[in-house]
């Protein structure tokens, strides 16, 4: 992985924005962008997107034989890729320490917190368990990587259901989808990674945009000061998951505040999926086609249309602007002339320029003096 | 497949409207084209375009920059080594900007760049089997607009939206400069350095810039003084 540049201007402006309470995306500190989540043709596949963050996640499933230790129980495997497609830092078909932090926090949250039922995975005892893959690739980056990297592999888990299979005798049949109906995954909690982003030691920015997550785990002059932490939590409010990189936190109180907004966040992100869920599939019972074409078709100029811009002001909705009609500007403001005056210079390049050279910080130059 | 002026074309296409014109007179092929033995290839997915009398080119869209010479661009300094900076302008790899190329820069005299400062340069060697070159100063030694940016706010957009906001044509700074001071730079690839007098003037700054990317207009000049009365407090 090429390193991310920095420069000193962008880590000043959001250090200091920040600590004025503002945001550069116009969100408030606790507030996160939108999800949307969006399921494939297939079992256990769907498409999160956390604004501009795109994740897939596709869940497969095999028969194999299963570890020595655990003859009863089925596999549960997380396999996270990140191409140059998600942003140009990354390369392609190499483990960088992103992938290998993303995957060992998936395993946390999923596996190790047993959330999933792997007994229920066994065919045959020590011959025979399904294997369940979930792979995550990531469409592009806008940070936040882990909370949407977990919520797509939530959503895909709860979503994908494996081939029902009959045993007679020695033989174990796997039947077609058309046979019988497959079997749903069996969950015993929703667990849901959340990520707070901590600038100067005791401001918690929940879902951190590619910008915030660099500048608050970049170091400054005067050390860092900042960092990421990652709560993973379920619907009942148990703690899963705590993951702190970055600088360490010298006040619990930041720790108690953060678990408590993601509790709140957690339970939503675990109801959106839910219902998300028994929607598709009332749909597929009606027999409704569902794949990812929709996304496209159904808000097709959208596509490239950013509904969310990455630097807004608090109060800016871009829908209002079109709605509002073009008489509504106050004609006082159209026919004020212009203290300035853009002039082009050279190729590529436009100046402005004071007409009567009213401001001092603008550089006049000497052709606009006529003006 | 075929593709004619103004169809939506992806790479593979060829255009034979440009051969049949190149028989006759000189054609100029841009961006997104490529001659391949007798014909001419798209390589990139996007709109097939032309000028009058004989210039082709392909209207993509792209966020990722790729050198080219004489353009301004803004980059990051990343590196001091012996006496060039190498500078990360989004390309494949970082450039080349020596530190004698700085107006008034000697050998004695060195120009004060840190590692982290941004800088806005010209593109003078973009080939693609090289490392590419800035400089800070025109053929007159002059520093002209190029040099060290500093404070304000730097941020990154669509390749697309330069070229629109830096079109003469574009009503985006013309109704911008009525409403409140600021300074600005916008890199060719795809960077753009704002500052104002307040934080919150430049995030409105940057607001509007990247609001115009999709807009006619018509609607980019309703956008700025809708943005202008927020920032004024008429609207909460």
């Amino acid at each position: 992985m090429r390193d991310l540049y920095l420069s000193n201007c962008e880590k000043n402006f959001i250090q200091k924005i920040i600590s004025e309470g503002h945001r550069l995306d116009g969100r408030i500190y606790n507030e996160s962008r939108k999800l949307d989540i969006s399921y494939g043709s297939e079992y256990g596949s769907c498409i999160v997107s956390l604004g501009e963050t795109k994740i897939l996640a596709q869940v497969s499933c095999e028969v194999v034989q299963p570890k020595q230790i655990r003859p009863n129980e089925g596999i549960l495997f997380i396999n996270v890729e990140i191409s140059p497609m998600a942003a140009p830092q990354f390369e392609a078909n190499r483990q960088t320490d992103l992938t290998v932090y993303l995957n060992r926090l998936l395993e946390k949250c999923y596996k190790d917190s047993k959330c999933i039922d792997l007994e229920s995975l066994c065919i045959v005892v020590e011959e025979k368990v399904w294997s369940l893959r979930v792979d995550i690739k990531v469409l592009n980056h806008d940070g936040n990587l882990i909370e949407c990297a977990s919520i797509a592999t939530l959503a895909s888990l709860a979503h994908f259901k494996r081939p029902d299979v009959t045993r007679s005798g020695d033989s174990v049949i796997i039947h077609t989808l058309s046979e019988k109906d497959p079997i749903p995954t069996v969950l015993f909690h929703y667990p849901v990674c959340v990520t707070f982003a901590i600038f100067s030691n005791n401001i918690l920015v929940s879902d951190p945009s590619f910008i915030e997550e660099s500048v608050c785990t970049s170091n400054s002059e005067e050390g860092s000061t900042g960092g990421l932490l990652v709560v993973g939590m379920n619907q009942y409010k148990e703690l899963c998951v705590l993951n702190l990189s970055g600088a360490a936190i010298y006040n619990s109180n930041v720790v108690h505040k953060a678990i408590l907004n993601a509790s709140d966040r957690c339970k939503n992100i675990v109801e959106e999926v839910k219902s998300k869920i028994v929607t598709d599939d009332n749909l597929r019972q009606k027999r409704v086609k569902i794949n990812f074409a929709d996304i496209i078709t159904t808000d097709h100029i959208q596509t490239l249309c950013k509904k969310d811009l990455s630097i807004c002001l608090k109060n800016f909705k871009i829908n209002d602007v079109k709605r509002e009609d073009d008489s509504e500007m106050s004609e006082d403001n159209i026919t004020e002339d212009s203290k300035y005056d853009v002039v082009a210079t050279k190729t590529n390049v436009a100046e402005i320029k004071s007409k009567e050279a009213k401001s001092s910080w603008i550089e006049i130059s000497s052709e606009s003096e006529e003006d | 497949m075929k593709a004619s002026i103004g169809d939506v074309v992806l790479p593979g296409d060829y255009c034979e409207e440009i051969t049949v014109a190149g028989e006759k007179a000189k054609v100029i092929i841009g961006p997104g084209l490529r001659r391949e033995l007798d014909r001419v290839y798209v390589t990139k997915a996007g709109v097939l375009k032309k000028r009058n009398p004989c210039t082709y080119w392909v209207d993509s869209y792209q966020k990722r920059y790729v050198p080219s010479r004489g353009e301004n661009v803004i980059g990051v300094v990343v590196q001091k080594a012996g006496d060039i900076f190498r500078v990360d302008v989004g390309g494949s790899i970082t450039a080349a900007l020596s530190y004698l190329s700085f107006e008034g820069a000697t050998k004695k005299n060195r120009p004060e760049v840190q590692i982290g400062d941004i800088v806005y340069a010209k593109m003078l060697v973009a080939s693609k089997d090289m490392e590419p070159e800035l400089v800070c100063v025109d053929s007159h030694g002059k520093k002209g607009r190029l040099g060290v940016l500093s404070d304000g706010f730097l941020f990154k957009c669509s390749l697309n939206l330069v070229r629109k906001i830096l079109n003469p044509s574009c009503p985006l700074l013309e109704s911008l400069k009525n409403e409140w001071p600021f300074e600005m730079a916008a890199g060719m690839n795809g960077r753009i350095w704002i500052k104002a007098n307040s934080m919150r003037e430049t995030i409105a700054l940057g607001n509007a810039i990247l609001g115009a990317e999709y807009q006619s207009d018509e609607e980019i000049k309703v956008i700025c003084s809708n943005i202008a009365s927020i920032l004024a407090g008429h609207i909460s």
